[in-house]
């Protein structure tokens, strides 16, 4: 993968790496809880969104132990605004606990949760969008 | 179906030895702490064990917090959040309660309704009724007493 952007917001909250046209988020927190840095979060990736037509969007959770359920609805409207914009979001490297939670409350039904980055990365590259 | 759990106008029952009390402003930098001493009282107690348990538990906990702080008490300097940890023979619980004027039953989103999966809010008691044992609200709603078994 080679980087041709790297953005550092406020806090290092998370990392944004371009691979071709994939937009890759690295979540750098292991515990994203307390509501201004989910709000902050959330805040910088909907300008992202909002800033990359047909946003190819890979968000990893690798580095991410715990999350407080107010993450899952910040999500939820993420992933709405990238399909407002007809873009694919994936998630990708989530660890076992917290898989739990997004299949608790169903949202693995929701979100296009890939195993690896990896993974991610292969199925964004061999997928086709639309007809074209 | 839409979820099913206890709701009553009625106070909640005695739930116990009291282990810790606290009271609390209703601003959610507060919250982080309680939920820090409540976290660290469960593993000394043994009564959460390894990281998995602590990561639900703290979602649990940090949801009825943030319930009780931001919906109850609309965050107002006036009102108070009590929490309070509780042991019986066979259970342990925790009660959450604002001084707000609760919910309606109703208003709680289904979790079987597809439209309920994109919405951004309404998702607290479908993860506490999976990670506890038991549910409960009293007083309408204004006081949650959640429930686990011992051991």
């Amino acid at each position: 993968m080679t980087p041709v952007m790297s953005i550092d917001p406020k806090k290092n909250h998370f990392m944004v790496e371009v691979s071709g046209e994939v937009t890759c988020v690295f979540l750098s927190d292991a515990r994203i809880l307390d509501e201004t840095t989910v709000k902050t979060i959330a805040e910088e990736l909907m300008r992202l969104v909002d800033n990359t037509f047909k946003i190819k969007l890979l968000i990893d959770f690798s580095n991410v132990e715990y999350l407080s359920s107010a993450v899952l609805g910040k999500l939820v409207a993420i992933h709405k605004k990238v399909q407002e914009g007809k873009g694919h979001m994936k998630l990708a490297a989530i660890k076992p606990a917290i898989k739990e939670v997004f299949k608790i409350t169903k949202l693995d039904k929701v979100f296009d949760i890939c195993d690896t980055h990896h993974i991610a990365m292969t199925s964004f590259q061999t997928k086709r969008f639309g007809l074209f | 179906m839409p979820l099913e759990f206890l709701h009553t106008p009625e106070p909640p029952p005695d739930l116990g030895k009291p282990l810790l009390e606290m009271v609390l402003p209703s601003q959610l930098p507060e919250k982080d702490v309680a939920l820090n001493k409540l976290l660290v009282f469960l593993q000394e107690r043994r009564f959460i064990r390894g990281d998995d348990e602590e990561m639900k538990l703290r979602l649990v906990l940090d949801e009825a917090l943030v319930n009780a702080i931001k919906h109850g008490n609309k965050f107002s300097e006036r009102k108070k959040v009590l929490a309070g940890l509780y042991e019986s023979p066979t259970h342990w619980s925790l009660r959450i309660q604002d001084e707000g004027e609760g919910f309606k039953p109703s208003d709680v989103p289904d979790p079987d309704d597809p439209e309920s999966l994109l919405l951004e809010h309404g998702r607290g008691i479908v993860l506490m009724k999976s990670i506890m044992d038991d549910v409960r609200y009293y007083r309408n709603g204004s006081c949650l007493v959640l429930l686990r078994k011992k051991g």
